[in-house]
């Protein structure tokens, strides 16, 4: 392991202000940024490392192929000593991910060195037929072509981590490490060390993980790809789409306002069907409304969608408020129970642009979300302008 | 003490539970002393012990009661589950006011429950689970609705023949009229006979505090923890060693010292072969262990095509003998060859035991794989409330005594391996037999 120049950085740490777990961000002039949680989970570390990585249409996909090749690599490297690994692809970042024994650190950063290094020199057959099965998939269902569609016009700057059926068609080995060597940089990377791993270690760590300082080569041609004919699934029913970008801060809100609309969708009755989500895109979170009717019940639902938030706002109470943010806040706090889903909840927020402290904030927000705030939500989700999608039969 | 029996849960986790130890062999000699914090006159549990984690979110507390399946009265088979399931469906609502999470795990000889709650609310969901435990009446709508949920498993694996290999499994081990042999979940008639007084009797008679033992781990003080449960709290923190020295496990029982056979012969298009290697009582549990991991390695790569068949590795202890036990799903042509196999991998492990390098691998692999285990707090809590009940330490230093474990040592607990209990299930005549 090599020695770190940051050393003296530690000093200078800032402490994030997270009301329990100790979030440490650790300053490193040229990158990565780097997350210090310690926990007493004993003898166990946790390390996350995000490569940001927004795609252009003509390479929609390479994301995804990346992150499916050094899975399957570190996965096999893991195994031999008993160590957790994956490699996967998020809406912000391609994530490589390790645990295992502290006393394995060596081990679990030569893991993640091994699977952020270049691609192999062919094209990773097996990962993109199954990308484009995945993609054919979707695209023959008008659930999937409604929700292709609303992504597009919600976040037309990011295209489907999945890529297109053009891209994939034009993916080649030049490409993907193209892609790589564009992106997997000290620079840009976010690196969370989760357990009971001290600072200065973390930053030796780092320094192991064989991330260049710049890239090796010109960055691939850019465009926007087209030539994917449009899709066109076999509608029986009439399906509409809603998409209402939420605001940074109005995340807490939104999670309690969708889970109140899927209770009363439930319960709604009516021979039609309408469905409840919050999205996470390359470019924001959104609340998305979703319904499905036949022709005999269309008008009801469009009835429905065009009153489901002022509904809502009529009859939900401060017990339903608080019933549902329990229910969330645990489900957080939950998932941050082990060093490898702390290192998860620290570093998805950070990559989607919520700081290290995003999860401890969503939290604190839960706690103290009262029915003004959720019933305010709703009436500004009332008079937004929507983004629509829709299929006709 | 079978980990296989049924798992009855709010929420679903991952991973197998390292077993507690076996037998009075695994002394408790040479401990770092863990410190006995009395802060409460009354002792409410049988035993209560606390890891104190100021900087968790979640309070985990784990309650074990020496109470399973096989206390299901004759004739009414399911009666554990069906409880398990109306604590499960009664608590929920009540634990969530709380943000609290509660799972059930029912064994043939024991019930585990593990309730997660946030830290600004643990005592209240605390108070909660205890009123739920042993003071509400089971709710009638609560115990049709798992009854329902019961009947509807039973139904979808009414003639499953991985069922009935189980069944004919646990016969040849505990055998044919043991308790711990009838079906945990019970019958369609058992289960749809079971009254809410069936229910009550059964957790007046076993759901009793002062027989369980109550593990804890999270952000709370012993004292503040005992105030509540009314039970001297035992602080601990890693770092107790077990006895120095080799293990000196004792002798096989006499029933296990011949191995057995039998063919159950079934129309089948797949056949199932099952053997249950004994080790003495006493057996370190760690060395069991190490020989699971070296056994399912042994067993990998599984037969092809792992969407029809497998083959994988379990710990399993029947009246205090150990049992390795090791099962394969295979086409019945190749049965005989899997039944060598299997019947035949412990002594070929010792022969071929890894050396040197292999053998420092193998024990850092399982090294890693069972602190990360141990790290996720509902496993840390059962695995402490496990060790606490048999008498151990509650929490050792179990990177140490692996990082120490000795290659030569577990050799020697693999060569005092006995015959194996065979059960052969499938069709006979396509199996060559």
């Amino acid at each position: 392991m090599l020695i770190s120049p940051h050393l003296s950085l530690l000093l200078a740490a800032a402490q994030a202000a997270g009301p329990a777990a100790a979030v440490e961000v650790l300053p490193i002039p040229g990158g990565p940024e780097l997350a210090v949680v310690r926990t007493a989970a004993p003898e166990v570390a946790s390390i996350r490392v995000a490569i940001p990585l927004t795609e252009e249409e003509t390479g929609a996909g390479a994301g995804f192929l990346l992150a499916a090749e050094a899975d399957a690599r570190m996965r096999e490297l893991a195994e031999w000593i008993g160590a957790s690994a994956e490699a996967r692809r998020t809406p912000h970042a391609v994530v490589y991910h390790v645990a295992g024994a502290v006393s394995e650190l060596d081990h679990l950063a030569s893991i993640l060195r091994e699977g952020m290094g270049p691609p192999e020199a062919a094209v990773p057959e097996a990962s993109l037929r199954r990308l484009r099965a995945e993609h054919e998939r979707r695209l023959e269902t008008p659930r999937g072509v409604l929700a292709a569609r609303l992504r597009e016009a919600l976040a037309p700057s990011a295209p489907s981590v999945f890529g297109t059926a053009a891209s994939l068609d034009r993916m080649s080995a030049s490409r993907l490490l193209a892609v790589w060597d564009q992106t997997h940089l000290r620079g840009p990377a976010r690196v969370v060390v989760a357990g009971s791993v001290p600072p200065e270690l973390a930053l030796l760590l780092v320094n192991d993980l064989g991330l260049r300082d710049e890239p090796s080569g010109p960055a691939p041609a850019g465009g926007n790809g087209t030539g994917s004919p449009p899709p066109e699934p076999e509608v029986i029913r009439h399906w509409v789409a809603l998409g209402y970008p939420i605001r940074s801060g109005a995340a807490a809100g939104a999670l309690v306002a969708a889970r109140f609309l899927g209770e009363e969708a439930a319960a709604g009755g009516g021979d039609f069907e309408v469905g409840i989500e919050i999205w996470e895109t390359g470019g924001g979170t959104a609340l998305v409304v979703t319904g499905a009717a036949y022709a005999r019940s269309r008008e009801a639902m469009e009835a429905r969608l065009g009153s489901i938030f002022a509904e809502a706002a009529r009859s939900i109470t401060e017990e339903d408020v608080r019933r549902l943010s329990d229910a969330l806040r645990t489900e957080v706090l939950l998932a941050g129970r082990t060093a490898w889903g702390l290192a998860e909840l620290v570093g998805q927020g950070w990559d989607a642009g919520r700081g290290t402290a995003g999860a401890d904030e969503l939290v604190e927000t839960l706690e103290g979300l009262a029915a003004g705030d959720v019933i305010g939500l709703l009436g500004a989700l009332e008079s937004a302008a929507p983004v629509r999608e829709e299929l006709r039969p | 003490m079978s980990r296989l029996a049924l798992q009855v849960a709010l929420l679903a986790f991952g991973g197998a539970l390292p077993g507690a130890e076996t037998g009075a062999g695994a002394a408790a000699g040479g401990d770092r002393p863990s410190r006995e914090v009395p802060a409460a006159a009354q002792s409410r549990y049988g035993a209560a012990v606390l890891e104190s984690e100021s900087a968790a979110r979640i309070l985990t507390v784990g309650i074990l009661f020496p109470a399973g399946s096989s206390e299901d009265p004759p004739g009414r088979e399911g009666t554990a589950a069906l409880l398990a399931g109306v604590l499960r469906r009664q608590g929920a609502p009540a634990l969530a006011r709380h943000g609290a999470a509660l799972t059930a795990e029912l064994s043939e000889s024991d019930l585990h429950l593990t309730l997660m709650a946030p830290r600004a609310a643990w005592r209240g969901a605390f108070v909660a689970l205890e009123t739920l435990l042993y003071e509400s009446p089971l709710s009638g709508d609560a115990l049709e609705a798992a009854r329902d949920e019961v009947a509807g498993i039973l139904a979808f694996e009414a003639g499953a023949p991985g069922r009935a290999f189980d069944l004919e499994r646990a016969r040849l081990l505990r055998g044919a009229d043991a308790p711990g042999a009838r079906p945990a979940l019970g019958t369609p008639a058992s289960t749809g006979s079971l009254t809410l007084a069936d229910l009550e009797a059964f957790r007046g008679a076993h759901l009793r505090p002062e027989e369980a033992t109550l593990a804890a781990h999270g952000p709370v003080g012993p004292s503040e923890l005992a105030s509540l449960v009314g039970t001297d709290v035992q602080e601990v923190v890693p770092g107790a060693r077990a006895a120095a020295g080799s293990p000196r496990p004792g002798t096989l029982p006499a029933g296990w010292g011949r191995g057995e056979r039998i063919l159950v012969d079934r129309d089948l298009t797949s056949s199932w072969v099952s053997a249950a290697v004994p080790f003495p009582p006493g057996t370190p549990d760690l060395h069991l262990r190490f020989l699971l991991q070296l056994a399912r390695e042994a067993l990998d790569p599984v037969p092809p095509e792992p969407g029809l068949f497998h083959a994988d590795a379990s710990t399993a202890a029947v009246d205090g003998v150990p049992l390795l036990v090791l099962t394969a799903s295979v086409d019945p042509g190749i049965t005989p060859a899997w039944e060598e196999r299997l019947a035949g991998l412990v002594a070929t492990m010792a022969t071929g035991f890894p050396d040197g390098t292999f053998f420092q691998l193998a024990r850092r692999r399982f090294r890693t794989r069972t602190l990360l285990e141990l790290a996720v707090p509902e496993r840390r809590v059962e695995w402490m409330a496990r060790r606490r009940a048999a008498g151990l330490p509650p929490l050792p230093d179990l990177a140490g005594e692996i990082r120490d474990l000795d290659r030569n040592a577990v050799l020697r607990t693999a060569a005092l391996a006995g015959p194996a209990r065979v059960i052969v299930f499938g069709p006979a005549e396509m199996m060559g037999r």
